[in-house]
């Protein structure tokens, strides 16, 4: 079966709000990686628009990094699945906008042959953990306290205590921290 | 462990302090560098000074804390406020801060800063992983969170209209 991996960057105190937080080279290398793995990715439709037209742009824009060209290319080539009840079409390729169901839908994926799926944003997955759904988690733990701001499980509520199994804890230059756990 | 080397504890207001006596009074396995300890206390209610040797911080917290870092001997720590912690960080009294992670997820819950703290950005020292699973990092203030460092690395059209995208 394929596993839902779900990703974020988050702040020391749990701030998963992109505005509070820089993103570095390595880390998005990080994201790079990690969307290479996968043939299936998931969103919100709030995540989704600050992912596109943003990053098929940089794609086209020949000024920008070379790290931010390749995670471009990466999220680019990837399928995408938007979870939309307002959103009647899309400009990005190879994307599909799915209105009811999260977890059918889910779960009928999860089941089909391919690679593993990922899942980003922060209503989408965790309405997704609520449900149990997620196999892995990657929190990219940032060196700041945002102090206030978004943070994950807002509005859901958890059947139980989720407890999870490190897997591997990395260090990068930034002094972000990349912990990836297991469901346990 | 961690306490082994600590003679001053820096505790918080009443609650915490109360979750702590109940914690380690009369148990005999209490760790016995936290039971020699010093605790200084946040309080404005004298009860919560029954677990000796206790001394109160006063009434001007930030004073009190300064007061005793400024002394000799060993290093002091504060554990486990949310309110306490804001202050300390908002004032540049914190040298260093123990991040202890553990493996699971809540959705609710204490957290670790008051809302409303003003953002302020940290330098990793080093990190840990037990076998349980629990991270340890240690982390040193490195002042407010700087803007400017956005512009570092990759800026790009969308940031520089003032917008930010890409999750970036």
């Amino acid at each position: 079966m394929r596993k839902l991996i779900f990703a974020i960057n988050t702040t020391l105190d749990g701030c998963v709000d992109h505005t509070k937080q820089f993103v570095d080279e390595e880390t998005l290398e990080y994201f790079t990686h990690l969307t290479r793995e996968v043939d299936l990715q998931v969103f919100g439709r709030k995540t989704y628009q600050l992912m596109v037209p943003y990053w098929p742009e940089v794609l086209k824009n020949q000024s920008e990094t070379k790290a931010d060209h390749e995670f471009a290319r990466a999220f680019d080539s990837t399928n995408k699945l938007v979870f939309s009840r307002s959103l009647n079409s899309v400009e990005g390729r190879n994307t599909r906008i799915v209105r009811t169901n999260l977890r059918d839908e889910m779960l009928k994926l999860k089941q089909e042959q391919g690679k593993n799926i990922l899942v980003g944003g922060v209503d989408i997955p965790s309405q997704l953990m609520e449900l149990g759904l997620i196999d892995e988690y990657r929190f990219v733990v940032g060196p700041t306290l945002a102090g206030a701001g978004r943070r994950l499980l807002e509005g859901v509520s958890l059947p139980e205590r989720l407890q999870l199994t490190l897997v591997e804890s990395k260090v990068l230059k930034s002094g972000c921290v990349a912990l990836h756990y297991s469901k346990h | 462990m961690l306490l082994r080397n600590i003679d001053f504890s820096v505790e918080t207001r009443i609650r915490p302090r109360i979750l702590w006596v109940r914690l380690w009074v009369g148990k005999s396995a209490r760790p016995r560098p936290l039971n020699a300890a010093t605790r200084n206390i946040a309080t404005h209610r004298p009860e919560g000074l029954a677990w000796g040797p206790a001394k109160t911080l006063g009434s001007d917290i930030v004073e009190g804390i300064r007061r005793i870092k400024a002394q000799d001997g060993p290093d002091v720590i504060l554990s486990g406020s949310s309110t306490l912690t804001s202050t300390l960080l908002e004032h540049g009294l914190a040298d260093e801060v123990l991040l202890v992670v553990f493996p699971v997820l809540l959705g609710t819950g204490k957290r670790i800063s008051a809302d409303g703290t003003p953002p302020r950005s940290f330098e990793l020292v080093g990190t840990k992983a037990l076998a349980s699973g629990v991270i340890l990092s240690t982390y040193k203030p490195n002042g407010p969170l700087r803007t400017g460092t956005m512009k570092r690395i990759g800026v790009s059209r969308v940031r520089e209209q003032g917008k930010k995208g890409g999750f970036k």
